[in-house]
């Protein structure tokens, strides 16, 4: 595999940008943005969400009524409990919530190492600065992750809203499965759009860093399935060691789920997410000084 | 020809997306119209409103320890225990309410779905407890009113520690609970503390 570097080469950099930080910037983004596997990746993420819409949300409109009297009281469905992420019991919430990582990396995760074996990191660096190349790589790696983690949950919220109206959730309802000690809870039940948007956030940027993982194992490791396949094994080896260890506050499956009932705290998810940014940053970056030709 | 094309292509493409968009959010504010953000009626202790027939009026509210429930209720001895068998920290929060059957028949009292809530918690009707409490009743579970007399009604809602963080289980008496009475397309809800 690899991430058409013949075709892409310096075809998007205007004549004054070549070298420049902007111009790589644009390239490496071009070449993320713009090539099959994150259509690919997409077209996995985006299968599931219509999966869980036609699962769970198509078979709810047969009891849709216009007519509210007929409801007596009680909730319609709404958008914010029966989206992807309204609730962890959907398979496809949990299914989605496992491969994520994968998902992630699959776009642009490995093109480092792509870069690195293919020759193709030669040519860059007697162009320009290695600096600029590794912050542009880091940066498009990073986006790419997490645009391509955040987008299907986000269609998946769009193509529910179509179908369930966006009434606000309430607590004493039963069917809404954020409750006390968890993270923003009150929040979700005053201003669910800013409740959804901050998780959108923290995926993107947790997205974002696990498939950062894989540049950096793309350093060190000659084997192209392994960089693919790090970032979601050790996504997955720590979620059984968070949870078996009594962490399960720093478990990322749990707590990057709107509703899956993680007792965290922001302090937790911020300091977790500086860790992990800064090793994969540092095992990225470190590596540089030795990339001589 | 080949330039041109191109940009007849791309202009499809862009009003292909732009109808797309128009009729997705003609959608969502169609069936938004349909079913609106739910109404909230606020009320707090001693003001009435009409709910399923019957004018409510929330008379107070206390929260109970298991000792100060005992003295309620003679010879009541109910303990819950948690998974190794110890005794639960609990408080009970006693509402009482006054209901008046407005209407021109007997109707029934559903307790059952007058929910508690605090924030993001919320806790159901005990049933347990509400039996005990609404003694001087006939029939507690179907309490029925006849029209145009009104009764007193204790809704009692088990609270217990594990439900709440160490910091909010100690802020317990400051908190603010409510009960929320019918849920849609009108909520009314009744401030209790």
């Amino acid at each position: 595999m690899c991430y058409n570097e013949t075709k892409v080469k310096w075809m998007y950099m205007r004549k004054r940008e070549v070298g420049s930080l902007k111009g790589i910037l644009r390239t490496e983004l071009k070449r993320a943005f713009h090539n099959k596997y994150l259509l690919f990746a997409l077209i996995i993420g985006f299968a599931i969400s219509v999966w869980q819409t036609v699962e769970h949300v198509i078979p709810l409109l047969q009891y849709q009524t216009t007519d509210i009297a007929m409801l007596k009281g009680a909730m319609p469905h709404t958008v914010f409990n029966k989206w992807m992420g309204g609730h962890s019991y959907f398979l496809q919430t949990t299914l989605y919530y496992i491969i994520v990582p994968l998902l992630a990396t699959i776009p642009f995760g490995a093109s480092f190492y792509q870069d690195r074996r293919s020759g193709y990191l030669k040519n860059i660096f007697t162009r320009t600065d290695k600096k600029k190349y590794y912050r542009s790589k880091y940066t498009a790696v990073f986006l790419s992750g997490g645009f391509v983690g955040v987008a299907p949950l986000l269609f998946n919220f769009l193509t529910t809203a179509l179908l369930l109206p966006l009434i606000y959730p309430e607590v004493t309802a039963g069917t809404f499965v954020v409750h006390e000690q968890e993270l923003f809870a009150t929040l979700y039940y005053t201003n669910p759009y800013l409740y959804l948007l901050f998780y959108l956030v923290m995926d993107f940027v947790f997205f974002g860093i696990l498939a950062t993982i894989a540049l950096a194992v793309g350093q060190y490791v000659n084997n192209y399935f392994v960089v693919l396949l790090t970032p979601f094994l050790f996504y997955v080896l720590f979620m059984f060691l968070s949870t078996m260890l009594g962490f399960g506050m720093l478990n990322m499956t749990a707590f990057l789920q709107p509703a899956a009932g993680s007792r965290t705290t922001l302090w937790a998810i911020c300091i977790e997410a500086v860790v992990l940014a800064v090793i994969a940053g540092v095992l990225f970056f470190i590596k540089r000084k030795e990339d001589v030709y | 020809m080949k330039r041109r094309l191109f940009t007849f292509k791309r202009l499809l493409l862009c009003l292909v997306i732009l109808a797309v968009i128009a009729g997705c959010t003609v959608r969502i504010v169609h069936l938004n119209t349909i079913f609106p953000n739910t109404e909230v009626r606020q009320y707090g202790l001693n003001e009435s409103f009409v709910w399923n027939d019957f004018e409510v009026t929330a008379k107070g509210c206390r929260l109970l320890t298991v000792p100060e429930i005992k003295e309620y209720i003679e010879g009541f001895d109910v303990t819950y225990v948690d998974d190794q068998g110890k005794d639960m920290d609990e408080r009970i929060l006693l509402a009482e309410l006054e209901v008046k059957n407005i209407s021109e028949e007997e109707t029934y009292f559903s307790a059952g779905s007058c929910g508690l809530r605090s924030g993001a918690y919320t806790q159901g009707l005990s049933m347990d407890y509400y039996v005990n409490f609404n003694s001087e009743q006939s029939d507690a579970y179907y309490l029925s009113v006849a029209p145009g007399e009104s009764t007193t009604v204790y809704l009692p809602y088990h609270l217990f520690r594990t439900q709440f963080s160490q910091s909010a289980w100690e802020k317990l008496d400051n908190r603010t609970f409510e009960i929320v009475f019918s849920l849609y397309p009108v909520k009314h809800v009744v401030t209790l503390t």
